[in-house]
């Protein structure tokens, strides 16, 4: 077999040579991890500057710390079951639209009530909101009204699941010869479909997926062909087939209901359990033997998702076209466009996805590390904000744009010609017109709209992506 | 070479052998992970998740199924995949699809390896064997690379890749 040349450079590499900082620190993280009840808190995370996690945030309280969290955790969760849960019927309201915006979209004010609030999510979030639609979108008000509302159903099913069914004591399993001890943490996965068929163990419900991956499993030969995703432009119909748990629950509302309400052609949402390992981390679950079952299923009321009564449901280029616009990270004067756009399809598809391309190497910045700036302290006298919009005017080393919905023209200075300089190098070019959003430092007192360089933490193009890899048009 | 499932045994029987199997796979295995992210701090994470996780892993590891290698870069594809996912980030496939084969070291036989050594060694400029040592030996990031070299990181990248014809050419 021919083996590329990166193959067999690596092959030969002589045993003197090596990363052996890495090799060192990945050793420690090891042998750190076997005094562990779980690895995850080893391992070596990267220093750029990132938004941190709930569990980076608590990781490094003390152990005693931790073990109350983590009590008032169950306990504060245990009171707010469902008994804390009355299904109100979401209520979505066009307030007005304005015809054209700046960016020649329609944008709407919209009020909305009893939509759930998901727990890690991005919800919709109640009261008057603005949302754009793409300006070749051809929804009428009020699909845009349908859509929006079942949003917001599907978002109070994943509420009350969230608050319902709750994370799993730590117990031990037996898996082939071994016994593997679960912890405590349970990751749960919702899905929504139509019912095929159910019986006492095992449910099958008909699901529409746009873009799917590979099920690649430990001891399974990497090939090109399963690692690569597959889209649907127009979706698949897809069969899953699950093993319901000793004893599922059944709900409708805020209402118990047994098996006998379930019938097949119902949308519902299913809640899969699967234990793990105690970790935090989604992306640590699938190599850790986790079972998975069927711990409850909530009938819906959804239908547009499956009944194809929406025009864009089944076509996923125009899934995406409704965004939600929301105030800027800090810069809430600013309006920028939340990244997850109301569909029902987010865990389905990427219509939503954003691509991020950093612009700024800061070559000529000293200390700048590829393109964070690490010359801006991390707790500086001010605050980072971020800004997102269209760029207006390009003038050498200074730029303007305008933040999305026509509140302010805002002007970035920059230490040199950054923009050409990005575009030489790229093929998607930094030019007027194009997005971009800028992280920056901003001192009390200063002038908002007027960014300095010595200011800017990190400047991205920013596309926003369709499943077939193509980008949205504005 | 050292006998690979020999390390393995003697890992699983409590001799402390794992870092020679990092040692082995870590450049190869953070470039992989380099090219499903894009980004080569999160790439090294996850290649040190990888290992820790194989580590742990290694009991379920059947050698009979799949090379070591296979099974270590399909615990650092699965986790950099669900890594994506889990930031809603798209996936190049291009690259996906270039990722299997392109960095897995693969075996060589003493004459084929001192071959590619030789090649390294006598690249032109100097510089470029500077840079692919650097790169798939002592596993440095473009920006390092081009730190210590003084150059911009496309000018790294270009001479990598130069570098790499000239030895397609002397190897081939």
């Amino acid at each position: 077999m021919k083996h590329d040349i990166d193959t067999r450079i690596i092959a030969a590499k002589p045993d003197e040579h090596g990363n052996k900082k890495f090799v060192a620190e990945t050793m420690k993280a090891i042998k750190k991890a076997q005094t562990h009840e779980t690895f995850e808190g080893v391992i070596r995370r990267t220093n750029v500057t990132k938004k941190e996690h709930l569990y980076m945030k608590i990781k490094h309280l003390p152990k005693v710390a931790l073990v109350a969290l983590v009590i008032m955790a169950i306990l504060s969760t245990g009171a707010v079951a469902y008994a804390a849960y009355h299904w109100l019927e979401p209520k979505i309201t066009i307030l007005n639209e304005t015809k054209e915006n700046d960016d020649k979209k329609r944008e709407y004010s919209v009020n909305i009530e009893n939509c759930g609030i998901v727990v890690g999510g991005t919800p919709i979030g109640n009261g008057v909101q603005g949302f754009e639609v793409l300006k070749d979108s051809k929804l009428t008000q009020a699909q845009i009204e349908k859509v929006l509302k079942d949003t917001c159903v599907y978002q109070q099913i994943l509420e009350f699941s969230q608050k319902h069914w709750q994370s799993d004591t730590q117990r031990n399993v037996k898996k082939g010869e071994s016994v593997v001890t679960y912890g405590n943490y349970d990751q749960r996965k919702y899905d929504i479909g139509k019912v095929i068929s159910i019986d006492d163990s095992s449910l099958s419900i008909e699901t529409t997926v746009y873009s799917e991956l590979p099920d690649v499993k430990l001891g399974d030969t990497i090939t090109p062909e399963n690692v690569t995703s597959t889209f649907y432009p127009n979706g698949k119909k897809v069969i899953s087939r699950y093993k319901l748990a000793t004893s599922p629950e059944f709900w409708y509302h805020d209402a118990q209901i047994t098996k006998n309400n379930i019938h097949t052609g119902d949308i519902i949402s299913v809640v899969i359990r699967n234990h793990n390992m105690a970790t935090s981390d989604n992306y640590m679950t699938d190599l850790m033997l986790g079972d998975t079952e069927v711990a409850g299923i909530i009938k819906t009321d959804i239908d547009t998702a499956y009944t194809q009564s929406l025009p864009f449901v089944g076509d996923p280029l125009k899934a995406g076209q409704v965004f939600k616009l929301v105030g800027c990270q800090g810069s809430g004067q600013y309006i920028c466009l939340s990244t997850n756009s109301p569909t029902l399809h987010t865990e389905a598809i990427y219509a939503d996805s954003r691509s991020r391309e950093d612009v700024a190497p800061w070559e000529k910045i000293e200390n700048a590390d590829k393109y964070i700036r690490k010359d801006i302290p991390e707790n500086p006298t001010g605050y980072f904000h971020t800004v997102e919009g269209r760029i207006a005017k390009i003038n050498g080393n200074k730029f303007s744009l305008y933040s999305r919905g026509k509140v302010q023209k805002i002007t970035v200075e920059l230490p040199y010609d950054v923009l050409a300089a990005y575009n030489r190098s790229h093929t998607t070019q930094a030019q007027e017109g194009s997005f971009i959003q800028i992280n920056y430092l901003q001192k009390p007192g200063e002038n908002q709209t007027k960014i300095k360089p010595q200011d800017i933490n990190r400047m991205s193009l920013i596309q926003y992506q369709l499943p077939n890899g193509s980008y949205v048009k504005y | 070479m050292k006998n690979e499932s020999e390390i393995i045994k003697d890992v699983l029987n409590g001799i402390d052998r794992f870092e020679e199997l990092v040692d082995r796979y870590h450049v190869g295995l953070i470039i992989h992970c380099e090219r499903i992210l894009k980004d080569r701090d999160e790439a090294e994470d996850i290649a040190q998740e990888a290992f820790v996780k194989a580590y742990f892993q290694l009991k379920n590891y059947n050698s009979e199924k799949s090379r070591f290698s296979t099974w270590l870069y399909k615990i650092a594809t699965n986790l950099a995949f669900d890594y994506l996912r889990k930031q809603k980030r798209k996936m190049d496939v291009e690259d996906i699809e270039a990722l299997a084969e392109a960095t897995m070291p693969t075996y060589l036989d003493d004459e084929m390896r001192r071959t590619i050594r030789d090649a390294v060694e006598s690249l032109v400029p100097p510089e470029y064997r500077r840079v692919i040592e650097a790169y798939y030996w002592d596993g440095k990031s473009y920006q390092e690379i081009a730190k210590a070299e003084g150059i911009p990181i496309n000018t790294t990248r270009t001479w990598i890749r130069r570098a790499k014809q000239q030895l397609r050419e002397k190897v081939a």
